[in-house]
């Protein structure tokens, strides 16, 4: 049957916005088989699902800390700004103070969704990608900031994932210097930025022009060198005075003693350089590297004052992993599943009703298979299948089935 | 134990690049003036050099195809690249200098309505010019900047300055320093973590290379 074909004045140009992407066929397996091995992990760690929208009310977002440049913002028919999710932790926070407000203690929940940024070329220049997270609410405990580190290890580790570290940080740790040190918040904001860049000399000579102790420069100076294991705890221990900081370091030691009992140190570096992080994070902050991609899979840490902001004073600590990111590893590693179907079943019109019955049969059997549509011959069924990578061929006959096999070309004996 | 990448930059700060990583013991005999390949392996094997254009090396550390990269920290600002920049290097001085016409230079710069500002360089120029409460329209070249002024396309340029013997060759005198610039060392966040000790080697080599 022919089709009339548009003119070109109705044909639009398939261009799509910048920084999203379409995940087709091996990508969208391979998506959908962490999601689960994610979703059994999770669930068998005693966390339940939730399932936020997509786009929430701006302030709500706002509340959150996050970056207003990273949001798509819109407006309602009534003017109420609205935008979509760059996180959703935050909306997990809001969900917790709301709806789950009365419920039990540490509560245990996890999400798996997309996430939406104005496309930066720091996230990798993506605007839209798929996060599995997990959140653990109302207990201000270091184990329970282990359990969120430890269920992210465990997701890669089932993963077959194993050239990657995480990182362990404590925002508390820097903020405790800047307390104890006479400068501005400007200017605080100012070191860090330095700090950031790992900018020694800038930060030198920054730290002259604000013109602080040689025993405040020296501490500020030391901070850049402390990444390292177990050990950096007891160096960065030795530097501050600070309060605030020793119970960061001490804080840490503890999330870091609980990741031994999991038996899951190995796989832990600290991390007090890190000064940066989602603007809501207040004590543990996590983030996991591999090897083969030089870009963080994952991204955590503890929040304690965001479930306030929507009313319920509550410590909460979470983390989320980037399936995107993921999946590439697992490509790369040669994991992926193949996504073809078994088996292409052929069939002469009068035939149908068997040829139908006899791939619901084999579905049933959770093989894939495909039905031809059209009458094609044996060789065109072959060729087809040989490209689509399925295996077998089966044709419906007068007197049964025959089946070829599609690599060799040759019979398969036996019932399939 | 994974090779180490690092993004050098075609042009004046290759030769001292190469000079540099020779001064900490990394050698690339594979490399001569008049080679066209763009991936070299350095003798003892622990290194791999790409080399790109300029504007492009930071790039190339920011998506973690290199570890590491040597770029002018002219490139930095006009890109703002989420990369680690522990070190400069020191070679490869320039300074990034706003410059007119003579005639135009001694007048003020704030009495003119609209400056059209001829550069390579036009995130640096609109956050110099607004910075100051001017008004100025960029506009991007790709070289031979000098040009602009004196065939009416502009009325000043933004440009990186050596010597400035191609600015007076124009007609040009600078009239305001942007910046005073110098290769920097550059390295991907994810790698500076993954590779702590290592990498801090290397920068810590490079500084006492740079500073004996």
């Amino acid at each position: 049957m022919q089709r009339e074909r548009l003119t070109g004045a109705e044909q639009v140009a398939p261009m799509t916005p910048l920084g999203t992407v379409d995940v087709l066929l091996d990508d969208a397996v391979r998506k959908s088989a962490i999601e689960l091995s994610f979703r059994e992990l999770f669930a068998s760690w005693g966390y339940g699902e939730v399932i936020p929208p997509i786009f929430e009310r701006y302030e709500n977002l706002l509340a959150g800390g996050i970056q207003p440049e990273w949001m798509y913002r819109f407006t309602d028919a009534g003017g109420e700004i609205l935008a979509l999710r760059p996180d959703l932790t935050t909306q997990v926070a809001r969900i917790v103070a709301t709806r789950l407000r009365e419920q039990p203690k540490p509560l245990r929940l996890f999400y798996i969704g997309n996430v939406i940024r104005q496309p930066k070329s720091s996230m990798g220049g993506r605007a839209e990608f798929s996060q599995a997270g997990v959140e653990l609410v109302g207990s201000s405990e270091p184990a329970a900031d282990a359990e969120v580190v430890a269920i992210a290890i465990e997701a890669l580790l089932r993963l077959d994932v194993d050239d990657f570290q995480v990182h362990l940080g404590q925002s508390a740790f820097f903020r405790g210097i800047v307390e104890e040190t006479p400068m501005t918040e400007a200017e605080a904001i100012g070191i860090k930025e330095r700090l950031d860049r790992r900018d020694r000399e800038a930060l030198d000579r920054y730290l002259k022009e604000l013109d602080l102790s040689d025993e405040h420069a020296r501490l500020i100076r030391a901070c850049l060198a402390l990444c390292g294991g177990e050990e950096v705890l007891e160096r960065a221990g030795a530097l501050v005075d600070s309060r605030t900081s020793k119970d960061a370091i001490a804080n840490l030691g503890k999330v870091y003693n609980a990741l031994v009992d999991y038996g899951l140190n190995d796989r832990v570096v600290i991390d007090l350089a890190e000064v940066r992080g989602l603007g809501y994070y207040t004590g543990m902050m996590v983030e996991g590297f591999s090897r083969s991609l030089s870009v963080p899979i994952l991204e955590g840490g503890r929040y304690d004052n965001l479930v306030e902001r929507f009313g319920d004073p509550c410590p909460a600590v979470g983390c989320a992993l980037d399936l995107p990111r993921i999946g590439t590893i697992l490509e790369t590693k040669g994991t992926a599943p193949s996504p073809a179907a078994d088996a292409l079943v052929r069939y002469p019109a009068p035939l149908r009703s068997q040829a139908y019955a006899l791939a619901a049969t084999l579905r049933a059997e959770g093989r894939r298979v495909e039905s031809d549509l059209a009458e094609r011959d044996e060789e065109e069924a072959m060729a087809y299948a040989r490209r689509r990578r399925i295996r077998e061929l089966i044709t419906v006959e007068g007197d049964g089935t025959r089946i070829v096999d599609v690599e060799s070309g040759d019979p398969r004996g036996g019932e399939s | 134990m994974r090779r180490l990448t690092v993004a050098v930059p075609k042009g004046r700060l290759l030769a001292p690049t190469f000079d540099l990583f020779e001064r900490i013991g990394v050698v690339v005999s594979e490399y001569t003036d008049d080679s066209r390949a763009l991936v070299f392996s350095s003798d003892e094997g622990r290194y791999r050099f790409l080399i790109a254009k300029p504007m492009d090396v930071p790039t190339f550390v920011e998506y973690g195809t290199a570890d590491l990269g040597v770029v002018g920290s002219d490139v930095l600002l006009e890109g703002e690249h989420d990369v680690l920049q522990p070190l400069d290097l020191r070679y490869g001085a320039c300074r990034l200098v706003v410059a007119a016409p003579e005639e135009v230079a001694n007048e003020q710069l704030a009495l003119h309505t609209v400056h059209r500002v001829a550069t390579k360089y036009p995130n640096t120029a609109a956050r110099y010019f607004a910075g100051r409460g001017l008004q100025a329209e960029t506009i991007k070249l790709y070289g031979s900047v000098e040009l602009a002024p004196s065939t009416g396309l502009s009325t000043l340029i933004v440009d990186l300055v050596q010597t400035g013997t191609t600015l007076r060759e124009n007609g040009l005198t600078p009239i305001a320093e942007i910046a005073s610039t110098s290769a920097r060392l550059i390295v991907n966040r994810a790698s500076h973590k993954i590779h702590f000790g290592e990498i801090g080697g290397v920068i810590q080599a490079l500084s006492e290379a740079v500073t004996c």
